[in-house]
């Protein structure tokens, strides 16, 4: 942890202030995970119109009509794209309200390394589940 | 760590709620929901996977009361997180900062998750033949 963008540039070197701050914060990552949240949130929006359209519109009232209309190429990377979306937006998210709210610092740490191998377990169920079902289950 | 006992700033059971505090507060909430209709969507999905009995059991625990009662809880968060996500979006494109626009842009959100919630569940009843 350093403080040093604070201070301007480090006196004898030719590195801006950009250069010092790039990369700092609070969680030392600067403005990555805010900027992966918007751009997740952005492809998720038409994403999840589109889910909930289809699902308006009767494609998994039952089991066979539901295959099908996974099984087009299509729907079965929207579907994908959607739950893979989805994980990675509620990774950012939960994690910051853990790390905002969770006060005691092992139990932030290890309330973060579950939250990241829950969503790689459950992310990783769902999508396989979406190829299965659009490969013919 | 022994912390020194500094003057904190007016907490929340003093603090008024305004549209834009609570609109603010309801984006995590509605954020926690939608992670629980995350488990929902990998139960759904998982089940299709495993075939036509587990879908089929999937589809009855959806349609009983407490099913429908869920989907109805995640789809007022779903329109919520994303009317009002949408404002964020244009707050970070750098619009919108006047307090009145704030106020709008909140009353924009409610109303939207309203109506947007009360069309999806007309045309599930439609489709229910509640009609």
């Amino acid at each position: 942890m350093t403080f040093r963008s604070a201070l301007g540039p480090k006196p004898g070197t030719r590195r801006s202030s950009l250069g010092h701050a790039r990369g700092l914060g609070s969680t030392g990552r600067g403005t990555e995970h805010w900027y992966w949240e918007r751009l997740t949130a952005v492809a998720l929006t038409p994403l999840t119109i589109w889910f909930i359209v289809s699902l308006l519109s009767g494609v998994a009232a039952d089991y066979e009509s539901m295959r099908a209309w996974i099984g087009t190429p299509l729907n079965m990377a929207l579907l994908g794209l959607l739950a893979f979306f989805y994980f990675w937006h509620a990774w950012i998210a939960i994690g910051v309200v853990i790390e905002d709210y969770v006060h005691h610092e092992a139990t932030n740490i290890g309330g973060l390394i579950v939250l990241k191998m829950a969503c790689f377990l459950f992310g990783a169920i769902a999508i396989v589940s979406i190829v299965l079902v659009g490969l013919g289950g | 760590m022994a912390k020194r006992k500094r003057p904190l700033s007016p907490h929340l059971h003093i603090y008024k709620g305004q549209i834009s505090s609570v609109v603010s507060v309801m984006q995590r909430v509605t954020g926690g929901g939608l992670a629980v209709g995350l488990g929902f969507f990998v139960y759904w999905v998982g089940a299709a996977a495993y075939g036509p009995e587990a879908y089929a059991t999937a589809q009855w625990f959806l349609t009983t009361w407490f099913g429908y009662l869920c989907l109805f809880g995640f789809s007022v968060c779903m329109y919520f997180h994303i009317c009002n996500g949408i404002r964020h979006l244009i707050w970070d494109i750098g619009f919108g900062f006047e307090i009145h626009q704030v106020t709008i842009g909140g009353i924009l959100v409610l109303t939207g998750t309203a109506l947007f919630t009360v069309i999806t569940w007309i045309i599930v009843a439609a489709k229910l033949g509640v009609f």
